[in-house]
């Protein structure tokens, strides 16, 4: 919380300000808590891991896929970071393989690779919101949580399991997203995201995501270990296990272009 | 908090998340059914429905420090009725080695280079397996020594390739085949013959929504000719020296993507150009259904002359539409056709894939021809309409 944000609170306090001014302090406020939540993985650098994607249909099915993410964190605040997924399992599919270079407030720019034909593909990803991979993570759920993809209000604060956590309404500033906005809880002892609420462009909820088994690394960056969506409308779930990330591999921007795609290892 | 079962699975994932110094085999191993519909054009050609066995395995190991990779890759297929289409190959038998400036590859390679669906114009280091399919996205592997840079300013690619690989002359008794006999013995332009030595070289760039390639080729055409013979009636096919230069653009904006493929190639006789280009047009997740609809219209010219290889897609447009359904097994279908601008001859194509279980693949091509014009060169295939059936099971 920002000595500004105090003085403002206590201003207004004092002041009485209209209620037109408390809401704008509440989204000062808000900016502050989700900026404070974006800072705290500032300077990770790069990191890997390997996770399990769980599907399960509304009559308890599971499927299940392997793959491995690598990210590397953005040059600056105004793109996203930069990323490969890259599938393992099922076995058809091992080897395919998503670059994208995550803008805030545009389209991302993504390639696909087809291991098959060692074909590299240009793909249009102006749509963030069509289910990634099957799952019931649009592609959008599952970039990460940029700061300047979102405009804030303030809510509430209340308990969140064991801690308490900031409740923030935020609004996609992309223009083809398929939320009206999401409602998110971050907790006040790490700043971290707890669990996220989404409402389609009708504005009803139609999906709840719950971040778990948060694990610190190198004394700074938490990583949710365990991503539980679950889907109101039509009964799915999906969820994401993580295994260990890992900071140490030697990545650089050569090797989240393009022409790197085909030569993946 | 509720612990699901599946949670234990993540430690098992944990420990097994290096692969680096170590082999890995992984590939698939199928069956195929191919149903002709007709009876054949020539009584000597097969009839019903043929089966084959194939198996695609991949080796390969990492080196620790991710410097260097050795992959194999060897393909085979069993035909049960057609005699020749019973092959195998070595799609890949490479050393790759990354630097940090620079890549290489030595050994048997495999590289694609194009934008567009309808024809690989501009794809020219390794030789089209037409046992495979008539689609021309199976390939042979090629003897290469390729020297790579990834910079600032884009990736450069310089190829110097020998061990010619002839396109494979299909037998007598095969349907998807040219009318006249062809016997199995190449010539060549080049008096090395398959030792001559081809050079070839492609940059690519991206700059912002425009995907850039412009490459170079000098060698042995991978399309034949087709050159009489002393016998009446008889031909062989016969690999020319050419030399052609490519373009590749893509312009992505939204929704649309838009393609175009150029080739000009000289040594065939006159030189000449061809070109196919168009656009893919995705609707997303229409009438509340999770899929998405890709529409593709491209258009297809090549001004080729009499000596060089024939080509259906003189004047062509082709149209099609590609749903992928976004589910858990990945279902998706493609279904286009090519329709010739002068003289109407109609091909249309269909292939859609669906995993069942967690490892096997079903995928089911079709191949309709119509309307084709005595002129054509897709008259030898005019009673050729065919199904394939697929199912595969990867490892």
């Amino acid at each position: 919380m920002t000595i500004r944000y105090i003085i403002a609170m206590a201003a207004a306090v004092t002041l009485q300000l209209s209620p037109q001014a408390i809401a704008q302090e509440n989204d000062a406020k808000a900016n502050a808590i989700a900026l404070q939540s974006d800072r705290s993985d500032n300077g990770f650098g790069q990191n890997v891991a390997e996770l399990k994607m769980v599907l399960r249909n509304a009559q308890g099915q599971e499927t299940e896929r392997t793959l491995e993410i690598r990210t590397l964190e953005r040059e600056n605040d105004e793109v996203g970071d930069k990323s490969i997924v890259l599938m393992r399992t099922p076995a058809d599919i091992r080897g395919t393989a998503f670059l994208s270079h995550a803008k805030l407030t545009d389209a991302d720019d993504q390639w696909i690779f087809l291991p098959e034909l060692k074909r590299v593909k240009r793909i249009a990803s102006s749509n963030k919101s069509g289910p990634f991979l099957g799952s019931e993570f649009a592609y959008e759920d599952f970039t990460s949580q940029e700061y300047g993809k979102y405009s804030y209000k303030f809510l509430r604060s209340e308990a969140c399991g064991e801690r308490t956590c900031d409740v923030l309404e935020r609004e996609p500033r992309y223009a083809f997203s398929g939320y009206s906005r999401q409602v998110a809880w971050i907790d006040q002892i790490d700043a971290q995201y707890r669990k996220i609420e989404f409402f389609d462009r009708a504005n009803s909820h139609v999906k709840t995501l719950n971040f778990g088994d948060y694990r610190l690394y190198q004394d700074k960056f938490w990583r949710a270990h365990s991503l539980e969506m679950t889907n109101h409308r039509n009964g799915k779930f999906t969820a994401l296990i993580f295994g260990e990330f890992d900071f140490d591999q030697s990545l650089s921007a050569r090797d989240f272009v393009k022409g790197s795609l085909a030569r993946l290892r | 908090m509720r612990v699901p079962t599946y949670l234990a699975l993540s430690y098992l994932m944990a420990s097994s998340a290096a692969h680096a110094d170590e082999a890995s085999l992984s590939g698939s191993v199928g069956i195929e059914t191919r149903t002709f519909f007709q009876s054949p054009v020539r009584a000597e050609q097969i009839s019903g429905s043929p089966f084959s066995i194939t198996a695609a395995p991949e080796w390969q190991w990492d080196s620790d420090d991710r410097r260097w990779t050795v992959r194999v890759s060897p393909y085979a297929r069993i035909d049960t009725r057609e005699d020749d289409r019973s092959h195998l190959d070595l799609r890949e038998a490479s050393v790759e080695y990354y630097g940090d400036d620079w890549d290489a590859t030595v050994g048997i390679g495999s590289v694609f280079w194009g934008v567009t669906e309808s024809r690989h114009l501009v794809n020219i280091v390794n030789q089209v397996d037409v046992l495979e399919d008539i689609d021309e996205e199976s390939f042979l592997g090629q003897p290469m020594i390729r020297l790579g840079a990834q910079r600032d300013w884009g990736r450069l690619d310089l190829f110097v390739m020998s061990g010619f690989r002839e396109r494979e002359v299909k037998s007598q008794d095969a349907r998807l085949r040219p009318f006249v006999p062809i016997v199995d013995d190449a010539g060549f332009e080049s008096a090395a013959k398959h030792a001559s030595v081809d050079i070839a070289a492609r940059y690519s760039n991206v700059i912002g929504d425009w995907d850039i390639a412009v490459s170079a080729f000098q060698g042995i055409s991978r399309e034949p000719t087709l050159a009489p013979t002393a016998t009446q009636g008889q031909f062989r096919p016969f690999y020319n020296q050419i030399s052609q230069v490519g373009l590749e653009a893509q312009y992505t904006t939204g929704p649309w993507l838009w393609k175009l493929e150029s080739i000009v190639r000289g040594g065939q006789g006159k030189t000449f150009a061809a070109a196919v280009g168009g656009f893919e047009y995705t609707f997303y997740q229409p009438w509340n259904t999770d899929a998405d609809i890709g529409i593709i219209t491209e258009y297809l010219l090549d001004d080729r002359g009499e000596s060089a290889p024939l080509t259906p897609f003189d004047n062509d447009v082709f149209w099609g539409t590609r749903i992928a359904f976004n589910d858990t097994q990945d279902t998706s279908l493609l279904l286009g056709g090519v329709v010739d601008a002068e003289n109407a001859s109609t091909s249309v194509r269909l292939e859609a894939q669906r995993r069942v279980g967690s490892s096997t693949l079903i995928e089911v091509k079709a191949q309709f021809f119509s309307k084709i014009d005595a002129a054509d060169p897709l008259v030898a295939f005019r009673r050729d309409d065919h199904l394939t059936i697929r199912l595969a099971r990867f490892f």
